[in-house]
């Protein structure tokens, strides 16, 4: 899973940056598309490639899909006059014992919001939703800023024999064809 | 409205097909236009709903239904033109059912009607092909299916070997469009969608076990020689095995291919 300049290896050292990752939908908010748009460095050669589902990268013998994708959300907030970053699921303890939690959630536009939960104390099994608009505070809390960041799930594999399967595929058709072609010229009189 | 006005054309025809059975002194000159008919509406509902979603409409099971009986509908109007006598009428009566039968689930809520774009894993030529070549293969087992139970409850001599010809012809053609379709085309969208040709979904391993039915079907009748009752339940249990691999894998066993 990748968010928006990072970058990951394949086995034979070619690197992968994820340059934009985006996510279209259909008026009713089913997914359209999504596409990442990567970079692939390999040695001195650099080229730019658009990934979408049914339309892998093919690299030598390795093939990169596009898998699956997060929204994640992140909040800065400061507590205590410091600073934090919190993500997905990450929880803060307020000044009273409760605790704050970060959660992504999806809107009936398709898109995914971050939202804050609440536990009155930590262990509780209950939670609520709390509005908490940017620049406000909650319980000693202070929220800078709420965004979310979309991270796109690419798969790597690896295919060394994708052309002879191809042929295999192809050959596999070609005598079937023949097969018929003398069966049913005997069978079918 | 089109679905339902060819659903309504299939039981005219399947009442004029009935009324002729009976009636042995005549032939029956009508009932295969309606199925015609009814087939060029399927047709048109299928090009009405590609239109609106700007895809092939084969992606999701009404739509699968809808296109599965119109292929049948075509088929059984060529039939009914290569063979005139009454055996066809036998045979046209029984595939008519099956696919009111089939035109029944589609209406039934298993089955909804909504006019979707596709989902991104579903935007694929290969898809397109993979679906409609399976579906094409699968009519012709569906004349098979019929035409088997047909030679195996036949006591004349000659009607029984007319029906156990429909039903090698039938799957002798339907076999390779469907190995190509299902199996080939299938293997090559997972290889782009998935990267890889085979993955042991429920789907797959179900099209694979009646797709080895019909290759024992045609073993028995190519190499052994062998017609009439062996093979025809062979046919039979292939057909039950298709509508399995899509009704039943739909329905009960979740895997890639729910849709």
């Amino acid at each position: 899973m990748l968010q928006a300049g990072e970058s990951f290896a394949l086995p034979d050292g070619s690197d992968i940056t994820l340059l934009s990752f985006d996510i279209e939908y259909y008026e009713d908010g089913r997914p359209r598309d999504w596409i990442s748009r990567v970079r692939l460095s390999s040695g001195k050669d650099v080229e730019e490639f658009s990934l979408e589902v049914n339309q892998p990268l093919r690299h030598g013998p390795y093939r990169v899909f596009q898998n699956t994708f997060d929204i994640r959300p992140y909040a800065v907030v400061v507590l205590d006059k410091q600073k934090y970053k919190m993500g997905l699921k990450d929880g803060l303890e307020t000044e009273e014992g409760g605790i704050l939690y970060l959660a992504g959630v999806r809107e009936a536009d398709g898109e995914s919001t971050g939202k804050f939960f609440f536990i009155e104390a930590p262990g509780a099994k209950e939670y609520k939703e709390v509005t908490i608009r940017e620049g406000a505070d909650f319980k000693g809390i202070r929220i800078e800023e709420l965004f979310t960041v979309r991270a796109s799930g690419l798969q790597i594999v690896y295919q060394p024999g994708n052309a002879w399967i191809m042929a295999v595929l192809l050959l596999f058709c070609i005598g079937l064809a023949i097969t018929f072609y003398q069966k049913l010229g005997d069978g079918m009189k | 409205m089109m679905t339902t006005a060819a659903f309504v054309l299939q039981l005219v025809s399947a009442v004029i097909q009935v009324i002729y059975i009976f009636k042995k002194e005549s032939r029956d000159r009508f009932s295969h236009y309606f199925l015609l008919a009814s087939g060029l509406l399927l047709l048109t509902t299928i090009v009405t709903r590609s239109v609106q979603i700007r895809f092939v409409a084969v992606t999701n099971t009404f739509e699968s239904l809808v296109f599965f009986s119109a292929v049948i509908m075509f088929i059984l109007f060529f039939i009914k033109l290569k063979i005139q006598d009454r055996p066809a009428s036998l045979l046209n009566f029984g595939v008519t059912m099956l696919s009111i039968a089939l035109l029944a689930i589609a209406s039934s809520p298993l089955a909804p009607k909504d006019i979707l774009e596709p989902i991104p894993a579903l935007q694929s030529n290969w898809l397109i092909l993979h679906v409609t070549f399976a579906f094409i293969g699968e009519a012709f087992f569906a004349i098979s299916f019929i035409s088997a139970i047909l030679t195996l409850s036949s006591k004349d001599v000659e009607k029984k070997n007319i029906f156990d010809w429909v039903t090698y012809t039938s799957i002798a053609i339907g076999y390779p469009i469907f190995t190509t379709g299902a199996l080939v085309f299938g293997a090559i969208w997972a290889s782009y969608a998935w990267g890889r040709f085979w993955g042991w979904d429920p789907k797959e391993t179900w099209a694979l076990i009646t797709w080895l039915t019909y290759s024992g079907y045609l073993h028995l009748r190519f190499i052994k020689k062998k017609s009439g009752t062996l093979i025809s339940w062979a046919a039979i249990i292939g057909f039950i095995f298709t509508l399995f691999t899509f009704f039943g894998v739909n329905f009960l066993l979740s895997g890639l291919h729910s849709y």
